[in-house]
């Protein structure tokens, strides 16, 4: 197990200067650069820019200089742990990183024990209770929760909320809370602002889950070793939870790998909606406005977590499930 | 499909439009603010003054010299009709305190911090009175070409630096001059802005005075010292903070530490990184650079900026006070401008105005008004609705195609044909709940049956199966116009100009890009019409300029271009066009705000009207301001700008309610 691991690690630093050339690559292949966007906003706000102050822009930013020269020293300074600067924020891209990426993951890691609350229960009484009336709710439900996305979804609670209570959320913290330091009143403020994004993005998820689960489950429990162990006078509701639960769960177990990208690359839409400062919007922002170091280093760190995360669903995979095994 | 996307948004937006007409229009009742007389805060100092109470702590613990101290020996003082006109505006003498709460979307924040520290100063977005206002006296040859300057003695930076010429000197002689910096001219700074003339000399007389020199009559560099867009930062820098960066004065171990502290590659770069413009005094970079504006970055993070007020801030009130009157400035930062209404809607947001808002969320403002604590009103622009420009350089190269023998048509009847094809009152009644009316009788106006005889002349009389005219060599004709994504109104009109184009039988496609898209095409003249707005009321003062060839919309991106290389590249200007170049050139000579300089301007507007390069979809721009109903000193409805540029910041108090 431990040279599967490692030869998985290994493969990975080939595999991340592939992805290195290949979004470098990517990053230029639309026409200009930030100095456009840079120029393009000022012009918004009244300004002009003469050619030698255009230059002079492109010099700052290191544009100026061919793209195999900025691939060279963009690569040697990651070796060094380095992603270079936003041009965007003006700090460095590991100091917005640093401040984003625990926010996302807290959130996204509560929204998915929130969809898995929700999730897991419905989906084992649908299937235990098959074709029930509430087996049918609970479908009917979850058919229209896979079909409304998310954003809309925000949009309309949204509005519900503000309407009904006056309370309109604007982001992770009202204004007073912001620049403030931790404290009781701090976290109670974020639960108040908190609950309407992680209800979206359980409530969207948990139906997809549900319907896994619920389909996943039947088929296990008309398998012949769970009739055998009901014949033996096993308890049905340890049966359940010992065995066909066990082996229903995998599909979830198995999809840890493309959970870890999404836990730190946010939700783009719904963080967008209603305006939590994850790193979604920032990839979505840095993309528009061609802030290459900023989309470089979170593409790579993307890329990099969704290997190491399909290398961790694999391995607890063979830790939960007994019948799959190495090579 | 488009025809029925069409058919559904116009009576869509027709009825979005009636509910919100109904609204705008109870929205003009008075909102005249209270009367409030200001309170007796505190003793005066011995020149009279009123300390701030959010500085008095510092000031007692010695951290900071009293308020007499930090004043100039004269300081700049403001009331009634000094930053906006009286017509336009109640002056009030404020009071002390509160904090303007804001909200942006880029990461450097509310731009317009800046304001009003100009080298002069006129009232509002005008350039005639110019009065000393960083300077305490100003005065210039008769022939434009010399302009004098005294410093405002004792005068300081916000960290309490006295300003001197040295501040002048630095970037003339260390910057703009330096071999090795070489930091570009600024336009303003150029003889006529124009490169080609060269830039202006710098003559020091002594610690206060000091002379600029250029080689031909500049008199339109008045509106420049008026105006917030170069502001003073083309010409004063705080030598003694930049110094720490330049090679020239720093020790070469702590210039070494701070290159690499910053992560720049040189020295070079770091001076550049580290002189702000006031275009990006929200940036972190700016922290810790002395600034003359009234308030100070102290504080910048991911999600916020704080600035706090400059205690050096040399502007007064006549009963004492010390400006800005509000003490703090928080800007939080949104991810988009639908989370930005968002927070102007939940009352998080002290001032909103310019392209923070727009007109077709009327309806949501007045909703919120009320329950957030805000006020909506509406004023007239800095900029103008949507234009169309007409690119006369579009496929130059090629002098015999179609598009080219449209433009080079002595009468321009391709313009006016397509001029009398738009119908502004729709435009204004569909899109703008009717308040933006139509362009001046200057225009020739609606009329789509003249439209159609002036195609006729110009050879495109024959149609095509659907009924649209082929081109004058009886090939198909397709009008291209191309918009970038910018604001709601985009959309709409767009579409109501290719149903009204249509009409008269022009075949019209529209291209709808990303913004830089857009810029990049037109600098390689790529567009052959467009649309977008522009600072046409501003023009006549001199502060914005964006009618030139290759502004907002390209209209003559390639003679522009020949312009500014002086004719080293780019199209040599056909006779019609280079009678713009004479007119523009001339312009420069005078104050535009001088008799001569008026003259200059009504000669230019006679020749875009006489030319087609670009039309008006619609007359007066209207737009809406939301401002904290506890805020005085604010512009009265109807005036003639929006509070975008906030150029009376400073001025704006909390009353008590």
């Amino acid at each position: 197990m431990a040279r599967f691991v490692l030869r998985r690690l290994l493969l990975l630093i080939p595999f991340l200067f592939l992805i290195s050339v290949v979004s470098f690559a990517v990053i230029q292949l639309p026409p200009g650069n930030f100095v456009d966007t840079y120029v393009h906003n000022l012009e918004l706000q009244g300004g002009s820019v003469n050619a030698g102050q255009r230059a002079s822009v492109e010099a700052q930013y290191g544009l100026d200089k061919p793209v195999y020269v900025q691939y060279g020293l963009w690569v040697g300074h990651i070796a060094h742990g380095d992603f270079g600067n936003s041009f965007l924020y003006d700090r460095p891209v590991v100091d917005i990183l640093k401040e984003r990426v625990p926010r996302t993951v807290g959130i996204a890691l509560a929204a998915m024990l929130l969809t898995w609350l929700i999730a897991v229960p419905i989906g084992i009484y649908s299937a235990l209770r098959q074709y029930s009336i509430w087996d049918h709710l609970f479908t009917f439900i979850s058919f229209v929760g896979l079909a409304v996305p998310g954003f809309l979804l925000a949009l309309v609670l949204m509005y519900v909320v503000y309407e009904k209570t006056g309370w309109l959320v604007t982001g992770m913290f009202s204004p007073e809370y912001r620049a403030a330091p931790w404290s009781v009143a701090k976290f109670v403020d974020m639960m108040k602002n908190l609950w309407l994004p992680l209800m979206v993005l359980a409530v969207t998820s948990a139906a997809g889950v549900v319907r896994v689960l619920r389909a996943s489950l039947l088929d296990e429990i008309k398998k012949q070793y769970v009739t055998t162990a009901r014949s033996k006078g096993m308890p049905e509701w340890k049966l359940v939870m010992r065995y066909p639960v066990r082996i229903a769960i995998n599909p979830l177990i198995s999809t840890i790998g493309w959970m870890l990208p999404a836990l730190v690359g946010g939700e783009v839409v719904v963080s967008k909606v209603l305006n939590i400062p994850t790193t979604g919007p920032v990839l979505l922002e840095s993309i528009l406005s061609q802030d290459m170091y900023l989309i470089g280093a979170l593409v790579m760190i993307l890329s990099a977590l969704t290997v190491v995360g399909t290398l961790a669903s694999d391995v607890l995979l063979a830790v939960l499930d007994p019948r799959i095994r190495y090579e | 499909m488009n025809r029925k996307i069409r058919r559904l948004v116009a009576p869509g937006v027709v009825v979005a439009l009636a509910v919100g007409f109904v609204v705008v229009r109870q929205t003009t009742g008075d909102d005249k603010p209270v009367e409030v007389k200001a309170a007796n805060e505190g003793p005066r100092s011995a020149r009279g003054f009123i300390e701030p109470p959010a500085l008095a702590e510092k000031v007692a613990a010695g951290k900071l010299p009293p308020i007499d101290q930090r004043l100039p020996e004269q300081p700049f003082v403001v009331g009634p009709g000094t930053l906006i006109q009286n017509e336009y505006m109640d002056w009030q003498d404020g009071k002390y305190g509160g904090t303007f709460k804001g909200a942006a979307t880029f990461p450097s924040g509310w731009l317009n911090i800046a304001g009003g520290a100009t080298i002069l100063r006129s009232p509002s977005q005008s350039t005639e009175v110019s009065a000393p206002n960083i300077v305490s006296a100003f005065s210039h040859s008769d022939d434009y070409k010399t302009f004098k300057f005294t410093i405002r003695k004792g005068l300081r930076w916000s960290d309490g630096i006295p300003l001197t010429t040295e501040d002048v000197r630095f970037p003339f002689e260390d910057m703009y001059q330096d071999k090795f910096v070489q930091t570009p001219w600024p336009t303003e700074l150029y003889t006529q802005g124009n490169a080609n003339l060269g830039p202006a000399k710098l003559k020091i007389v002594d610690q206060y005075n000091f002379e600029l020199g250029f080689s031909r009559p500049y008199g339109s560099f008045i509106a420049d010292l008026n105006s917030w867009i170069p502001y003073y930062n083309d010409l004063f820098k705080p030598a003694h903070y930049l110094k720490q960066f330049h090679q020239k004065y720093a020790k070469p171990a702590s210039l070494a530490g701070l290159v690499k502290s910053t992560r720049r590659a040189n020295w070079v770069q770091l001076l550049t990184y580290k002189d702000v413009l006031h275009w990006d005094v929200g940036d972190p970079r700016a922290l810790g650079m002395p600034t003359l504006n009234a308030w100070v970055l102290t504080k910048s993070t991911e999600n916020r900026s704080v600035y706090d007020r400059n205690p050096y801030f040399w502007h007064v009130d006549k009963s004492g006070h010390q400006l800005p009157y509000v003490d703090q400035v928080v800007i939080d930062r949104v991810v988009d401008t639908d989370a930005l209404t968002n927070a102007v809607l939940g009352g998080q947001v002290s001032v909103a105005s310019g392209g923070e808002v727009s007109l077709n969320k009327m309806p949501v403002y007045k909703q919120n008004a009320e329950r957030s604590k805000f006020r909506v009103f509406t004023t007239k622009s800095f900029n103008n609705p949507l234009v169309v420009y007409l690119n006369q350089d579009y496929q130059y190269q090629d002098p015999g195609n179609t598009w080219q023998k449209l433009m080079a048509d002595p009468a321009h009847r391709f313009g006016k044909a397509i001029e009398a094809a738009i119908d502004p009152e729709g435009i204004s009644k569909s899109v703008y709940f009717g308040l933006y009316s139509k362009p001046g009788p200057e225009w020739q106006g609606h009329d789509p049956g003249l439209a159609k005889q002036l195609l006729d002349e110009v050879g495109m009389n024959r149609t095509d199966s659907k009924g649209f005219r082929l081109g004058p060599d009886g090939k198909p004709f397709v009008f291209r116009l191309t918009h970038s994504a910018g604001s709601p109104d985009f959309d709409p009109v767009a579409e109501l100009l290719k149903e009204q184009l249509g009409q008269v039988g022009i075949n019209v496609q529209i291209e709808r890009i990303e913004g830089t898209l857009f810029d990049q095409r037109k600098a390689a003249n790529q567009i052959m019409a467009s649309m977008a707005w522009n600072d046409g009321p501003a023009w006549a003062s001199g502060m914005s300029e964006d009618f030139l060839p290759a502004s907002k919309g390209p209209w003559s991106p390639a003679t522009w271009t020949y312009f500014t290389s002086n004719g080293k590249e780019g199209r040599k200007p056909p006779a019609h066009l280079q009678k713009f170049y004479e007119l523009y050139t001339a312009r420069k000579a005078f104050p535009p705000e001088s008799p001569d300089g008026k003259k200059a301007y009504e000669d230019l507007m006679t020749w875009f009207r006489q030319n087609y390069v670009f039309i008006p979809t619609a007359g007066v721009r209207v737009t809406p301001n939301i401002v904290d109903a506890r805020l005085r000193n604010v512009q009265k409805e109807g005036s003639p700008y929006e509070l975008d540029t906030y150029i009376n910041a400073e001025a704006m108090w909390f009353a008590d309610e």
